[in-house]
């Protein structure tokens, strides 16, 4: 085939340039519009909590909050409206967050009609120039057995491509927190189709049978709780976070059902169960007597720092122990710790700069260990 | 006639007499004197080899105690009790504990039972101190958690150590292990790793990072218990 365009032809060139752009925005644009329409047609009702503050400082969730659901709408998810929930959460006295119990997702489910309910975790917030930010969501099932859905997260620091002479470098936080939450709804976004999908188009309450036990497919799945990880670091919640990474790759991984943090801490706060130094084998036989459980996660994290301005490198240090609850042993355990500059051989490429990535690539590495293991 | 190595030694000693007295007779020539100066530095650098390397052999002997009387083969469950901490750092003990945990089921050698289970155990059993209880705790411990030995252990040293421009992290660190029907201690030994080697002195640099010096250490500690 003969090419018929001359390149030396300098607005021929341009031409076809704009051309391309022109095409690939149209695109892009198209595409956007089918992704809404088909979010809309799905017509998943979610109710979306306020933002939990992992970050230990003062952080602006309202406008976090604010930012998503304002593009959740504009991509057509239907949103329960602020003013609702806020009774809704005022009359059955909710004031815990990062998380929900089955009561309340029954209450949720009834009341409001939503079929689900996001949960968001800001879980780091520094505006110090490059200004870094981590954001985790997670949707889970209203019912009788609210189980998670869907949990994933986005991480971003200012000068994670600083580009040609470092011209892109951010260091405007409200340019981040934009550039992150655009990337978590789409995320979401995804997410929420995919559970549509999977569900068929009657919702989700379509996993569940009649009765609100869980149907065969989902019966399958072993179930694992995650404890909440032993904060030994310098870092406020660090535990918290880093139990939020286990449930975000244990559910990505799909190999295992992750019992909902809301339901387990209702359970532990049923059995008034405190935990000086991990599970008892004595506590894991409680709660295995309310839920069906196969494994259950613990460990303790011994660092999770972050760093301030444009130099510094993050650090993690965390151990797991898995107990098989039908053994009543511990079938693994493991301990990793890690530097962001651990894959660095050269220039700086491939640093980590948030402690919350590094984090979410041990545990993925945990997680993947301990499927093989099995 | 059968030669051990030591008669054949001898034997040599004697012929090179011989061969010396045929050589040079009894007169005493230059390179006689050349050779018994030889000798004497030869003397010198086997007497300050033996003062160097002596003590070695002697400190390694002295870091581990073992219960010869002890059948290790019927330990098939542990139970890590809480460390001694000795160190400025806050979370050292604990960390070491912890790590010992990972790498002792890592070994497959015996089972480390949940930490948990441990506080539940010191809980039940009254133990008012768990870092150091006495036979008795043990014997009582060991009977609620079903064990069949108990480590506690001390961390001596943990974190940075500088000297001049150098700095480097170092551990130092000792472990017990009490038999559970008699609360007897049935092994013991200790380990320091770490440190500013000539390396760091010369080059610089802050050393290995703390978890790796750490894992050294307790796998040496390891290396002693399997040994």
């Amino acid at each position: 085939m003969t090419c018929l365009i001359n390149f030396s032809d300098r607005r021929g060139l341009s031409g076809i340039l704009l051309f391309s752009l022109l095409m690939f925005f149209k695109a892009g644009i198209a595409e956007g519009n089918g992704f809404t329409e088909e979010l809309k047609r799905h017509a998943l009702i979610i109710a979306v909590y306020p933002v939990e503050n992992l970050t230990g400082r003062v952080a602006p969730l309202k406008e976090f909050g604010q930012l998503i659901k304002d593009e959740l709408r504009k991509r057509g998810v239907d949103i329960l409206d602020e003013d609702r929930l806020s009774s809704f959460m005022a009359s059955h006295r909710v004031r815990y967050v990062a998380g929900i119990d089955t009561q309340t997702a029954v209450a949720l489910g009834k009341e409001t009609g939503v079929q689900a309910v996001l949960i968001i975790s800001l879980e780091l917030y520094n505006d110090i120039p490059p200004p870094k930010i981590a954001i985790r969501g997670r949707l889970v099932s209203v019912g009788r057995w609210p189980e998670i859905l869907w949990m994933d997260s986005v991480s971003l620091t200012g000068d994670d491509s600083p580009g040609l002479f470092e011209l892109s470098i951010v260091n405007d936080p409200l340019i981040l927190m934009k550039k992150a939450v655009m990337r978590f709804v789409e995320l979401l976004s995804k997410g929420l189709l995919e559970v549509s999908s999977n569900t068929g188009s009657e919702g989700i309450d379509r996993v569940k049978d009649e009765n609100g036990a869980f149907s065969a497919q989902m019966m399958k799945k072993r179930r694992v709780i995650v404890m909440p990880f032993f904060n030994k670091s310098g870092r406020n919640y660090a535990g918290e976070i880093m139990r939020n990474h286990f449930i975000e790759q244990l559910t990505k991984k799909g190999w295992f059902s992750v019992v909902e943090p809301g339901v387990l801490r209702e359970i532990l706060l049923q059995f008034r169960i405190i935990m000086a130094d991990g599970p008892s084998l004595a506590d894991i036989r409680a709660i295995a007597s309310v839920i069906d459980v196969d494994f259950v996660f613990s460990g303790t994290v011994f660092d999770y720092n972050d760093y301030s301005g444009p130099i510094g490198i993050p650090k993690v240090g965390f151990i797991v122990n898995v107990v098989d609850v039908s053994k009543e042993k511990m079938i693994y355990s493991s301990m990793g710790y890690r530097r962001g500059n651990y894959n660095v051989f050269l220039f700086d490429w491939g640093t980590i700069r948030t402690a919350h990535r590094l984090a979410a690539i041990m545990a993925e590495e945990v997680v993947d260990e301990f499927q093989e293991s099995r | 006639m059968k030669w051990t190595p030591f008669s054949n030694s001898i034997r040599r000693t004697t012929f090179c007499a011989k061969e010396r007295k045929m050589l040079y007779g009894n007169t005493v020539l230059p390179m006689k004197s050349f050779i018994s100066t030889i000798k004497a530095i030869e003397k010198v650098v086997l007497f300050l080899l033996v003062i160097v390397f002596l003590p070695l052999p002697l400190h390694a002997a002295y870091d581990v105690y073992v219960d010869e009387t002890m059948d290790f083969g019927s330990i098939r469950t542990v139970a890590i009790m809480p460390f001694i901490n000795l160190t400025r750092e806050q979370y050292a003990a604990e960390r070491v504990r912890d790590l010992l945990m990972t790498q002792l089921l890592a070994s497959k050698a015996v089972y480390v039972i949940p930490s948990g289970e441990v506080k539940r155990g010191i809980q039940r059993a009254g133990i008012a101190d768990p870092t150091s209880p006495s036979p008795e705790e043990v014997v009582k411990f060991a009977g609620i958690v079903k064990v069949d030995a108990v480590i506690t252990g001390v961390v001596r040293e943990y974190g940075e150590v500088r000297s001049g421009q150098s700095a480097a992290n170092v551990i130092s660190l000792s472990l017990f292990m009490i038999e559970a029907q008699t609360g007897r201690i049935v092994w013991s030994a200790s380990t320091s790793k770490g440190g500013i080697d000539l390396s760091d002195r010369l080059l610089g640099g802050g050393g290995r990072p703390m978890d790796d010096v750490t894992e050294e250490a307790i796998n040496d500690l390891l290396d002693k218990l399997f040994r």
